[in-house]
C-alpha cells in the first residue's frame, strides 16, 4: 500500500485549497462590504477548520481505512456504498470545476483565441499520469510545486505592497458582523474542497500526526486566502476589488518595479499551473481509488485513463460562460448546493460510527 | 497497456511543443503605444485616435525622425477610426493598419472632453474588461479634442506618447496636476468621493525644434469626474490644492514673500507633504472635517538680501508657507464646492471612518458637501536653507 508522510499530506492539503483561490480570491467579490472581505475569509477558514477536523479525527480512528470503507462498514453495503458514491463524485465535480476553472481563465485573459479543449486537455493528461503513478509520486510533486507556489505569491503580493493603502481596509466591521458572516459563506463551503482528506489519510505513514499536518495545511490556505484577500482590497480598493474576475493574476500584471520589474503575469500562470496540476491529480487519484473500492475492484489504475477522460468531457459541458461560475460560487448557491454534503457526509458517518461504537461496546458489556 | 499509455502521453507532450495557438508574432503586431478617445457629436460615434511605434526606426542605424516622416524613416505611425463603441472603434482601427494593434504596452490615454462629459465609464469599460490592456498607464483629459494632440510633434522625444509620458512623470515637481494610472481613476470612480484626472493642453511655440517654433505638450490641472462625467476643470494652484489635502502632492515651489522684504520673493521647495482628514461629529451632531497638513521645505531660491538662516525668519518664512498652501486648499475648496464635487476625498474618509453617518449622508452628499465645514491646519516646517548661510549681498 502507497505511503506518504504527514508533511506531504499538509502539502497536499494546503495545494488543494490554494490552488484555485490562487486565481479566483472569492472573498472580496462576494462581499457586500469590501473592507471586510478578509474577515469573511477568516470566518469561512474557521468554518472550514472544523470540518476538516472532524474529517481527520474520525478517519484516524480507523487508520488505514478510506471514508467508502468505513460508510460500508457503518451502515452496511447498500447505503454504504450510496453515501460513497455521493462521496466520490463529489470529488469528481471537483476535479471537473477545477480543470474547466484552470482552462476558463486561460481563455478569458492571456490566451482568448486558443479553445478551452487544448488547456483542460493538456492540464488532466499531466495529472492523468501523475495518478496513474500514484499518490506518492502526486506528493512528492506537491513537496516540490510548494516552494514555488509561496514564493511566488510572496514575491507578487511583496512587490505591490508598495502600491497598498491600508486605510481600504476601513471601516472594519463597520456595518456589523452580518456582512462578513454572509462573506464567509463561500470560502467556508469551498472547503468540500478537503473531503477528499480521508482518503488521503488512509495512506499515511503517521496518522496521528498527517491529522495535525492536515490541520495545520488546511488552516495555512486558509490564511492567506484572507491574507491575500486583504491584500487585493489594499491595493484596488474595497469597490474595485469586488469587481475583478482574477484579482491575482490581475495584480501580477499590475506591478512594477521602476518601469525595471513588471509583467510577471507569467511567473503566476506557472505557479498557478504547477498547483492546478497538483491538486487535479490529487483528486483523480481520490476519485480512482474510491470508485476501486465501490466496484470492488482490484486494482486502481486501470481507471485512471477512463476517468481522466470522462472529467475532461464533463468539464467541457460543466458551463459555457464564465457567468455561470460566478453565479455558482456566489454565496447564494454555493453554500447551499455543497453546504448540506460537506457537512452532512463526515457528520452522518462519525455519527454512524458512534452509533456502531457504542453498540458494539454494548455487546462487549452484555453477558 | 503501460507502453500504449505511456507512448499515447508521449504524443500529447508534441502537442505544446508546436508553440501556443494563442501566439503572436513580433513582426505582426503593432505596438500601441499611446490612445485618445474622442466622441463626434455630429456622427455620434466614438473615434480612436492610437499612436503605433515602429520599433525598427528606434533601433540604432534606424530612422526616428518621428512624426510620421523625416530621418530616415518615422518613429511612429499615428491612425484614427471611428465606430459606434471605443471597441468598435479599436477593431475598425485593425482595419487601417498591416499589424494587428497590441495594446499591452500603452503607456499614456487622453479622453477628448466631449467623451468625458459623455461618461468616462462608457469610455474607459473596453480597457478595463479587455485582456491585452493593464491598468499602469497614465491617464488625462483634454480641453477639446485629443486625437488631435497626439498628431503634433509636441515633444522633443521621437515618439509624442513617450514624451507625454515623461511629461506627467515629470508633472511631481510642480504638483500643478494629479498623476494618474487608469487603475487608480478606477478606483476613484466606484469611490463616494468625485474622481480627478490630470488635464494635458497645447501650448504654442513654446518648443524649437531644429529653430523652428512648435506647440508643446503642457500638463496642468484637474479635470473633475463626478459620478461619470467630467463637470470642471481646476486651474494649477486649485489643483494643487485638492493635492495637497489628497497626500498627493510630490514636490513643488512656492514663491512666498521674503521676511522684511514684501517686494521680494523667497522661493519654498516643497519636499515632503502629508495630510489626513478627520471628520467627527459636533455637539448637534452635525457632520464637519478636519484636516490636517503637514508640509515640509526647504529655501530653493531667494531675491532678497535678508540673511534667512536663523530661527526668527524661518519661523516667519513657516507662517507664510502655512498661509500660502491654506489660500491653495481654500481656493480649492471653493471651486469644487461650485462644482458640487468632493474632488478631495472627504467621502471616502468619512465612508472609512463613519460608516453608519455615511449611510445617512451619502444619497445627499454633494449637497452636504457644499456646506460642510471644513476646518484646514497647517504644520510647515523648514529644514534646510540651501548650501549657503548668507545669500549673495554685493558691495
Amino acid at each position: 500500500m502507497e505511503r506518504i508522510s504527514a508533511w506531504q499530506i499538509g502539502v497536499l492539503v494546503f495545494l488543494l485549497r490554494f490552488s484555485q483561490a490562487i486565481v479566483s480570491l472569492t472573498p472580496p467579490k462576494y462581499t457586500t462590504k469590501g473592507p471586510d472581505a478578509w474577515i469573511g475569509a477568516l470566518i469561512g477558514t474557521l468554518v472550514g477548520l472544523g470540518i476538516v477536523w472532524l474529517i481527520a479525527t474520525t478517519a484516524v480512528l480507523e487508520p488505514n481505512r478510506t471514508p467508502i470503507e468505513r460508510w460500508i462498514t457503518a451502515i452496511g453495503p447498500v447505503l454504504g456504498r450510496i453515501a460513497g458514491a455521493i462521496y466520490v463524485g463529489i470529488i469528481l465535480l471537483n476535479t471537473m470545476l477545477t480543470v474547466r476553472m484552470y482552462g476558463g481563465l486561460l481563455i478569458s485573459q492571456p490566451m482568448p483565441e486558443t479553445p478551452v479543449e487544448a488547456f483542460v486537455v493538456l492540464l488532466a493528461a499531466g495529472a492523468c499520469y501523475a495518478a496513474w503513478h500514484g499518490l506518492e509520486v502526486t506528493a512528492r510533486v506537491g513537496e516540490v510545486v510548494l516552494p514555488l507556489v509561496l514564493v511566488g505569491v510572496g514575491v507578487v503580493f511583496f512587490l505591490a505592497s508598495r502600491d497598498m493603502d491600508p486605510r481600504a481596509l476601513k471601516p472594519m466591521l463597520g456595518w456589523g458582523w452580518w456582512p462578513a458572516i454572509r462573506t464567509s459563506l463561500t470560502p467556508a463551503a469551498l472547503y468540500f474542497e478537503l473531503l477528499c482528506v480521508g482518503l488521503l489519510l488512509s495512506r499515511a505513514a503517521n496518522p496521528k500526526r498527517a491529522v495535525r499536518a492536515a490541520l495545520i495545511g488546511a488552516a495555512a490556505a486558509g490564511v492567506m486566502i484572507a491574507g491575500g484577500s486583504a491584500g487585493i482590497v489594499m491595493f484596488y480598493g474595497s469597490e474595485e476589488a469586488r469587481r475583478i474576475a482574477f484579482p491575482l493574476y490581475d495584480l501580477a500584471r499590475s506591478v512594477t518595479v521602476g518601469d525595471f520589474l513588471e509583467r510577471m503575469d507569467p511567473l503566476f500562470m506557472l505557479i498557478w499551473t504547477m498547483g492546478s496540476f497538483v491538486k487535479v491529480a490529487t483528486l483523480l487519484w481520490s476519485v480512482t481509488l474510491g470508485l476501486t473500492q465501490l466496484l470492488g475492484l482490484q486494482e486502481r489504475r486501470p481507471l485512471v485513463m477512463p476517468i481522466t477522460l470522462f472529467c475532461i468531457l464533463t468539464s467541457l459541458l460543466l458551463y459555457d460562460s464564465q457567468a455561470e461560475v460566478t453565479t455558482l460560487f456566489s454565496p447564494q448557491v454555493l453554500p447551499w448546493v455543497v453546504g448540506p454534503f460537506l457537512l452532512g457526509l463526515p457528520g452522518v458517518l462519525a455519527l454512524a460510527e458512534l452509533v456502531q461504537r457504542q453498540r458494539q461496546r454494548r455487546r462487549r458489556v452484555a453477558p | 497497456m503501460r507502453r500504449g499509455l505511456a507512448l499515447l502521453l508521449l504524443m500529447l507532450t508534441l502537442l505544446p511543443l508546436t508553440g501556443c495557438w494563442n501566439r503572436r508574432e513580433m513582426e505582426s503586431l503593432g505596438f500601441v503605444i499611446g490612445a485618445a478617445f474622442d466622441w463626434i457629436e455630429e456622427t455620434a460615434e466614438y473615434q480612436v485616435t492610437v499612436q503605433i511605434v515602429q520599433a525598427a526606426a528606434l533601433s540604432p542605424g534606424g530612422g526616428g525622425g518621428g512624426g510620421g516622416g523625416g530621418g530616415g524613416g518615422p518613429a511612429f505611425t499615428t491612425i484614427s477610426s471611428r465606430g459606434k463603441t471605443i471597441f468598435d472603434a479599436v477593431r475598425q482601427a485593425n482595419t487601417r493598419t498591416p499589424r494587428k494593434t497590441w495594446w499591452g504596452h500603452m503607456q499614456v490615454l487622453l479622453i477628448g472632453e466631449a467623451a468625458a462629459r459623455r461618461g468616462m465609464v462608457e469610455a474607459l469599460d473596453w480597457i478595463s474588461r479587455d485582456g491585452e490592456t493593464r491598468r499602469l498607464y497614465w491617464i488625462l483629459v483634454t480641453r477639446g479634442q485629443a486625437g488631435g494632440l497626439l498628431r503634433l510633434k509636441a515633444t522633443a522625444e521621437k515618439i509624442p506618447a513617450l514624451g507625454l509620458r515623461e511629461m506627467i512623470r515629470t508633472v511631481g515637481a510642480t504638483s500643478s496636476a494629479p498623476m494618474i494610472r487608469v487603475g487608480e481613476l478606477f478606483e476613484m470612480l466606484q469611490a463616494p468621493s468625485a474622481a480627478i484626472v490630470g488635464v494635458v493642453g497645447i501650448e504654442p511655440a513654446n518648443l524649437s525644434v531644429g529653430g523652428t517654433p512648435a506647440p508643446t505638450f503642457h500638463v496642468e490641472g484637474i479635470g473633475v469626474i463626478k459620478r461619470d462625467n467630467l463637470v470642471g476643470y481646476l486651474d494649477a494652484t486649485e489643483s494643487r490644492g485638492v493635492l495637497w489635502v489628497r497626500s498627493k502632492v510630490r514636490s513643488a515651489l512656492l514663491p512666498i514673500e521674503c521676511p522684511g522684504d514684501p517686494e521680494s520673493l523667497v522661493g519654498m521647495e516643497i519636499t515632503r507633504a502629508s495630510a489626513d482628514i478627520a471628520p467627527s461629529l459636533d455637539r448637534q451632531g452635525e457632520l464637519r472635517l478636519a484636516v490636517q497638513i503637514s508640509v515640509e521645505a526647504n529655501v530653493g531660491d531667494q531675491e532678497c538680501f535678508a540673511v534667512i538662516s536663523r530661527p526668527e525668519p524661518i519661523a516667519v518664512l513657516e507662517e507664510r508657507l502655512r498661509d500660502h498652501v491654506r489660500q491653495e486648499v481654500e481656493s480649492a475648496l471653493r471651486r469644487c464646492r461650485e462644482l458640487t464635487a468632493d474632488c478631495f476625498g472627504f467621502g471616502d474618509r468619512v465612508r472609512q471612518e463613519m460608516p453608519r453617518v455615511w449611510d445617512k449622508v451619502e444619497k445627499e452628499w454633494a449637497e452636504t458637501f457644499r456646506t460642510l465645514p471644513v476646518t484646514v491646519e497647517i504644520q510647515a516646517m523648514i529644514r534646510s536653507t540651501g548650501a549657503e548661510i548668507r545669500p549673495l549681498i554685493p558691495r
